[in-house]
């Protein structure tokens, strides 16, 4: 039997080799639960949509509403939009090679859960009763990427839990 | 844990301590530097991390279950915290001429380290 291959076989192969790539956010993904795909979709998008309303003006023009000094004491806006990068960045490349993607989901509610303390910290002092919906709009904002990292993070337990029962 | 980690941990706790003994003395209204002072909730919140971390760690090495993610989710904290200090409000928290915060800041980069030295040696352990 003759053992070296046509040139169609190799493309085909290479072909079908190359559609089950296994560092793919395609493949990746499709590995993981619908609910950490959908989860995972929308931090992306709350991530795009922070990086795109912080080059404008609209962030500071909604805290104008509330009564608090922007700049006292809190991290500056172009400091946070390189930490969402950064962090936007490792969590798309940890998922594409799928290395180190729990510790990136850890890193980044971790800094998220400083920065939105800190960050609300600075309107305790100034609250009034009149600022409560801008608020109330300002946390809402704010606790949805908190909760879609919880998600990733539990799925993501979730998911590797059986290897993890298998070994001990 | 290992015998190296041992030590790292001990190195680590000791700093904690003494970064918390710092935010006593501020507490105190010792050595703070009042008028570059941005706010005592800042404050409040890093004290709450750090003792978070610190107890939440400690219960776990304790209680012998994993605990590779907060250490983990600690050094990221340190990280940003690090990047906020020294490129927005660079020593706006302590009198940095005071020895105890003077060898804290000096020793912040080791610290730094030896908490990113544990993460990775843990975190193997844990998913090996």
């Amino acid at each position: 039997m003759n053992d070296k291959l046509s040139k169609e076989e190799i493309e085909a192969l290479a072909a079908s080799a190359g559609a089950v790539s296994l560092n793919s956010i395609a493949y990746n993904l499709h590995i993981r639960s619908q609910l950490a795909r959908r989860s995972f979709y929308a931090l992306n998008l709350c991530a795009l949509a922070f990086l795109f309303v912080s080059g404008t003006g609209i962030m500071e023009g909604w805290l104008d509403q509330v009564n608090a000094p922007p700049e006292q004491g809190v991290t500056d806006l172009k400091i946070r939009t390189l930490l969402v990068f950064l962090l936007f960045l490792c969590v798309n490349l940890a998922m594409t090679f799928d290395r180190f993607y729990i510790e990136s989901l850890v890193s980044a509610i971790s800094i998220y859960l400083y920065a939105i303390a800190t960050r609300f910290s600075q309107f305790y002092e100034y609250l009034t009763l009149e600022d409560v919906w801008p608020f109330a709009v300002f946390v809402l904002i704010r606790l949805i990427p908190m909760t879609l990292l919880i998600v990733l993070i539990r799925e993501e337990q979730r998911r590797t839990a059986p290897d993890r029962d298998s070994l001990s | 844990m290992t015998r190296s980690e041992r030590i790292v941990f001990a190195l680590l706790a000791a700093y904690a301590c003494g970064l918390l003994g710092l935010h006593v003395l501020y507490y105190a209204g010792l050595f703070t530097s009042t008028e570059r002072d941005p706010s005592v909730w800042i404050h409040l919140t890093r004290t709450f991390f750090v003792t978070s971390f610190f107890l939440m760690i400690s219960i776990q090495v304790a209680r012998g279950r994993p605990f590779s993610l907060l250490v983990v989710a600690a050094a990221s904290y340190s990280g940003a915290t690090f990047v906020e200090d020294f490129l927005v409000i660079e020593s706006s928290f302590f009198l940095p001429e005071h020895p105890l915060a003077g060898s804290l800041y000096a020793l912040r980069p080791l610290f730094m380290l030896m908490l990113v030295y544990s993460a990775v040696l843990r975190r193997s352990i844990e998913s090996a």
